[in-house]
């Protein structure tokens, strides 16, 4: 039996915990029965010991419940980044890391059996030159050292380039830190230079999303190449893994709902699929020699026209519904909107409208119309009107009807027509 | 590309390097180093690894470096690609008037900015490409830093009320749904705080910047605890159309608390908001249609209510 350490092997065990701690927080541990209770135990005390007071716990009906209380509104730094501070190291690891940076500061343009002498001088066992090999090499392309090769032989020297380089505002990596993709890099950067975030916060920001990152940036990277990928999708719904061999083209974010999506092509020369980067697990055992959490294939040559048409369909997209060929459903919600007093809700349709078209009928009147491929993905909008929907229609009147049903369902939860 | 998740990031490396870096240090201060840039049982874990490593040597209670120099780790191929990208988000000029991007020539951007696509983004965001936006934005910003007086010209958002003051500018709040940027600040008369206000940066006609420091101690924290309900609100969560799902991620930047009930597979949970928020969280409940419900509190429950009151009369006329 393995002793606990703070530090982790693999991101995607503490990624899966995390996120049904906070995102909904209501589960215990036997809710847990895909792994052992040891894993559970590890898995909690790992994420308590990351996030501190962020974790709590509480006694219900079902047994002890953990979760992670936070008003993303109230935080300066997303307190997910320090899960991706926690990778564990060999021994090796830090001596050569701590020795190799130290020598290099002193010395410039060594050969790797410099390194190696100058590092065993140091330490009371000694290091192969192809595990130090292997370090530099990993550091050349993390790009802190820089390998030039003369006459056969390589030279390593530090790659004497650091963030001050840039001139960069420390603001720009605090507020970039917790509102661009990636943003656990500007976290890194803050670490080092010990800058830290006092002058902004957040609304409105979802800061689980960046457990998804390693798989994002793993599928950006196929994007860039616009090469094929094997992801590992999982269903919540269905409870189950699917491979699927797509063509990812962009990355579709949901800033209301909290959703991250890729966009690949899926069966079919024109057909897209929506795939939430959430439900991608990462590091499955069959992707690991290539160390992605998606498998990278070859590159395809229908991405810049697949590109193309994907635009065309976001004209008639209200959110994921991503279609070519056929007719757009027309749509039009007409609202009672008191002119005098409630300026917002037209203002509210023109900047959520999404491509709608607003008009006003008579007065307190106005109508929204849009052309959509799928009115379904209408109706959770449609219902944040309620209390002032005059009249709906369209060429999809089993959404109409939906809505009205709804109504006529939430009237009755909360006391019919009564009061 | 380099992996983002690596030891060499790790919170493990930055102590050890904080702690050759201010060598020799004494066991308490090795734990205060720890207790701050590491987690919870990093103590317990890391101190015994300490007395292991070949660059630290033990004397007199004391930690001592052996290394020759301090360490200062470059920056890597990643970070670099992300200071690329986010100099060229549109924001990125807000920071720094007419930035050199020659610094970052030849970097490849991790990632260009049309990869990704924000579908549901409010369409009257800021313009944060617009000359006097980031000239206000700067002057804002400098007097967060700076604890300056600034005068400020400010259109109201109700009915275009134009308005004159004196502010000391606290803090910032950006909103990626809104696309906006707003701050917290105190308002100053004759020399005093009167009151703490939230403005948009979107509806500033001018700023002024003084040359006076204030002396006083404004402190914004204490006033965006009052911002706060003071119950939360309950709801009830029916296993339909996958609605506990969409309304737990949804609800995310909530903070919340739910119990999920076995027997009935319903989940009631508390929603804890600003009060500002109130109106924007009803109308977000209220897309869920039947698929929750409303427990309370009362006052809200009626708001609720009245709207579906206010819908169902429509339908008979």
């Amino acid at each position: 039996m393995s002793e606990y350490s703070e530090l982790i092997k693999n991101f995607s065990r503490i990624r899966d915990y995390m996120r049904e701690f906070f995102v909904f927080g209501f589960k215990t541990r036997n809710d847990f029965n895909q792994k052992s209770k040891r894993t559970y135990d590890n898995e909690r005390r790992r994420i308590e010991n990351y996030l501190g007071d962020l974790t709590k716990w509480e006694y219900g009906d079902g047994g002890k419940k953990v979760f992670i209380s936070v008003d993303s509104s109230k935080i300066s730094v997303n307190p997910f980044y320090k899960a991706y501070k926690s990778k564990s190291f060999t021994d090796n690891d830090v001596i050569l890391h701590f020795l190799i940076l130290d020598i290099l500061t002193s010395n410039e343009f060594l050969t790797l059996d410099e390194i190696t002498d100058l590092i065993n001088d140091r330490v009371e066992f000694l290091f192969e030159p192809q595990t130090v090999r292997n370090k530099l090499k990993e550091y050349t392309e993390y790009g802190i050292i820089n390998a030039t090769k003369e006459k056969k032989a390589h030279y390593y020297s530090l790659n004497k380039c650091y963030f001050e380089d840039f001139d960069i505002s420390k603001d720009a990596i605090n507020f970039f830190s917790e509102v661009a993709p990636f943003g656990v890099i500007g976290s890194y950067i803050n670490d080092r230079i010990d800058n830290k975030n006092k002058k902004f916060q957040y609304k409105h920001n979802f800061i689980v999303n960046t457990l998804e990152d390693n798989v994002m940036l793993d599928i950006i990277n196929a994007i860039k190449e616009q090469k094929r990928v094997v992801i590992e999708n999982y269903s919540r719904r269905d409870d189950v893994a699917n491979n699927f061999n797509i063509l990812p083209l962009i990355i579709y974010i949901s800033v209301q709902t909290g959703r991250r999506y890729v966009i690949a092509q899926g069966k079919g020369k024109y057909r897209f699929s929506v795939y939430r980067l959430d439900y991608i697990k990462e590091n499955k055992i069959e992707f690991l020699n290539s160390n992605k959490s998606v498998k990278i294939l070859e590159k395809d040559g229908n991405f810049t026209q697949l590109k193309q048409t994907l635009e065309s369909c976001f004209e008639t997209s209200f959110s994921t519904a991503l279609v070519r060929e056929g007719k757009p459903e027309h749509f039009e919600m007409t609202l009672l909107v008191n002119e005098q007093t409630e300026d917002y809700i037209i203002k509210r349709l023109e900047r959520e409208g999404r491509g709608g078209k607003v008009e006003k009928l008579r007065r307190n009147i106005y109508k929204y119309t849009n052309d959509v491929f799928d009115t379904n993905e209408l109706t959770t909008w449609i219902k944040t009107f309620i209390g002032r929907v005059v009249e709906l229609s369209g060429d999809n009147k089993k959404v109409i009807d939906l809505f009205y049903d709804d109504v006529r369902k939430m009237a009755q939860m909360y006391g019919g027509n009564d009061e | 590309m380099n992996s983002l998740f690596s030891e060499i990031f790790g919170c493990y490396y930055k102590v050890i390097t904080e702690i050759v870096n201010n060598s020799p240090l004494s066991m308490e201060e090795i734990r205060e180093i720890i207790n701050e840039n590491g987690f919870a049982e990093s103590c317990f874990h890391l101190l015994p690894k300490l007395e292991t490593l070949p660059f630290i040597e033990k004397r007199d209670d004391k930690y001592y470096s052996l290394l020759e120099n301090k360490i200062k780790m470059p920056i890597t191929n990643i970070e670099k690609s992300w200071l690329k990208s986010i100099s060229q988000d549109s924001r990125f000029d807000l920071f720094v008037d007419d930035y050199d991007r020659s610094k970052l020539e030849g970097i490849e951007p991790l990632y260009e900015q049309d990869l990704f696509r924000y579908y549901d983004k409010y369409s009257d965001g800021d313009d944060f490409d617009n000359y006097y936006y980031q000239k206000y934005f700067r002057k804002i910003n400098n007097a967060i830093e700076n604890k300056i007086v600034v005068k400020i010209v400010y259109q109201s958002p109700k009915r275009g009320k134009i308005t004159i003051g004196h502010y000391i500018p606290l803090k910032f709040e950006f909103s990626p749904k809104d696309d906006k940027f707003r701050f917290f600040t105190a308002r100053i008369i004759k020399g005093k705080i009167m009151d703490y206000v939230c403005l948009n940066m979107g509806r500033i006609l001018d700023v002024r910047s003084s040359n006076e420091i204030f002396k006083g101690k404004p402190n914004i924290e204490p006033h965006i605890e009052k911002f706060d309900c003071e119950e939360p609100i309950i709801v009830e969560i029916y296993n339909d159309r996958n609605a506990i799902e969409r309304f737990m991620v949804e609800f995310s930047t909530y903070r919340k608390n739910s119990e999920f009930d076995d027997n009935t597979q319903t989940c009631t949970t508390k929603i804890y908001y600003r009060k500002a928020d109130e109106i924007e969280v009803l109308i977000k409940l209220l897309s869920f249609g039947p698929t929750l419900k409303v427990l309370g509190p009362e006052r809200f429950l009626k708001l609720f209510k009245y709207r579906i009151k206010k819908q169902y009369e429509m339908f008979g006329k």
